[in-house]
């Protein structure tokens, strides 16, 4: 059996046991993740339905290009890192090494274009408060819904960066073995962080654009 | 060497179709945006959304090959969040709580008939504060 294998843990008996325990605990996590985002989804969706011309008037306002651009990037990025585990499962240390990379390479490159466009947001001055530029007042509640949600999701695709980064590093050192199980965990984490923006551009960036 | 190529392109194939798929799909839910369609625009928007989350959700995170466990994990997230929806929103979507019209009931005022005789019009504790919205 497997159960001299270095890559087993406590209190696992074998490595296919790990296994399991990994993508279920990370899924578990990930419900929690889904209902956190789905709280605020569900007062977006109440609040559009309440004032829905405010919300497309608000809508209109936000960087079309940059949303579209940063949901290719982070779509590209879920190819690499899927394509990480791949490679690690066929025990192929240089294209996990490769993938990791580019991975991480374009979760920056996300956060740079989200600079660029939160630049641009502000210089419009559409920070809700007093002197906001739009009307009627409800386009702040957008415009509120729009920073905390985009935050929110920087925030974890900044941890996400910070962990694909650490397994990058820990493999290049060779202190983590390519068959390690816990490539997979991170590349779920990864997904649905991409998941997650692929449900913001429609709500941020696609209304009232007709 | 060659094998080794020929094994990396299999290894590459299927995910970067599906790859391919998302950027498609991205295409299209952007480039219809700017077509008038009425409610057809959502409707593509969130289609094309849910199709790329079910994509990913099934294909790069492995829920095409996971045991029964793990797409129960996945399910139960979805599943609260379907009873989270409805209910919230089969309040939300029906009464006028707040004065205004909601897709499945009428405003206030055409609802005359169904006031009720303990909540005087004037006094309506909501109406003042929420019943205009600019």
């Amino acid at each position: 059996m497997s159960d001299a294998s270095p890559l087993l843990r406590e209190p696992w008996p074998s490595l296919e046991r790990q296994k399991v325990a990994v993508s279920f605990g990370m899924w578990v996590f990930i419900a929690s993740e889904v209902l956190f985002f789905g709280g605020l989804f569900l007062a977006y969706t109440v609040y559009r339905h309440l004032d829905a011309e405010a919300f497309k008037a608000a809508a209109r306002e936000t960087e079309v290009f940059y949303g579209a651009t940063n949901t290719a990037v982070l779509l590209t990025s879920s190819l690499t890192m899927a394509m990480a585990v791949k490679a690690s499962e066929e025990g192929l240390r240089r294209m996990t090494l490769w993938c990791l990379g580019t991975t991480a390479a374009l979760g920056l490159a996300f956060l740079v274009i989200k600079g660029f466009e939160y630049h641009s947001d502000l210089e419009k001055g559409l920070w809700p408060g007093p002197d906001f530029p739009l009307h009627p007042a409800a386009t702040q509640l957008f415009w509120a819904f729009y920073w905390i949600a985009t935050g929110i999701h920087a925030v974890h695709l900044t941890v996400g960066i910070g962990i694909v980064t650490v397994i990058a590093v820990q493999l290049k050192r060779g202190t983590l073995p390519v068959e390690a199980t816990r490539f997979e965990g991170v590349a779920l984490y990864w997904h649905l962080v991409d998941t997650i923006w692929i449900f913001l551009l429609p709500m941020l960036y696609l209304v009232g654009r007709a | 060497m060659s094998s080794e190529t020929h094994s990396t392109f299999k290894l590459w194939r299927k995910p970067s179709l599906i790859w391919l798929g998302l950027l498609l799909l991205l295409a299209i839910s952007v480039g219809s945006a700017y077509i008038p369609l009425g409610p057809g625009n959502g409707a593509i928007n969130y289609g094309v959304a849910v199709t790329k989350a079910a994509l990913v959700l099934v294909f790069f995170m492995h829920l095409d090959r996971s045991r029964a466990l793990i797409r129960l994990a996945a399910l139960a997230g979805l599943f609260w969040l379907g009873f989270m929806f409805a209910l919230s929103l089969s309040d939300y979507l029906t009464r006028d709580w707040n004065g205004s019209a909601t897709t499945l009931a009428p405003a206030k005022k055409d609802l005359a008939t169904h006031e009720r005789g303990d909540f005087p019009k004037d006094r309506l504790p909501l109406a003042p504060q929420f019943g205009s919205r600019d």
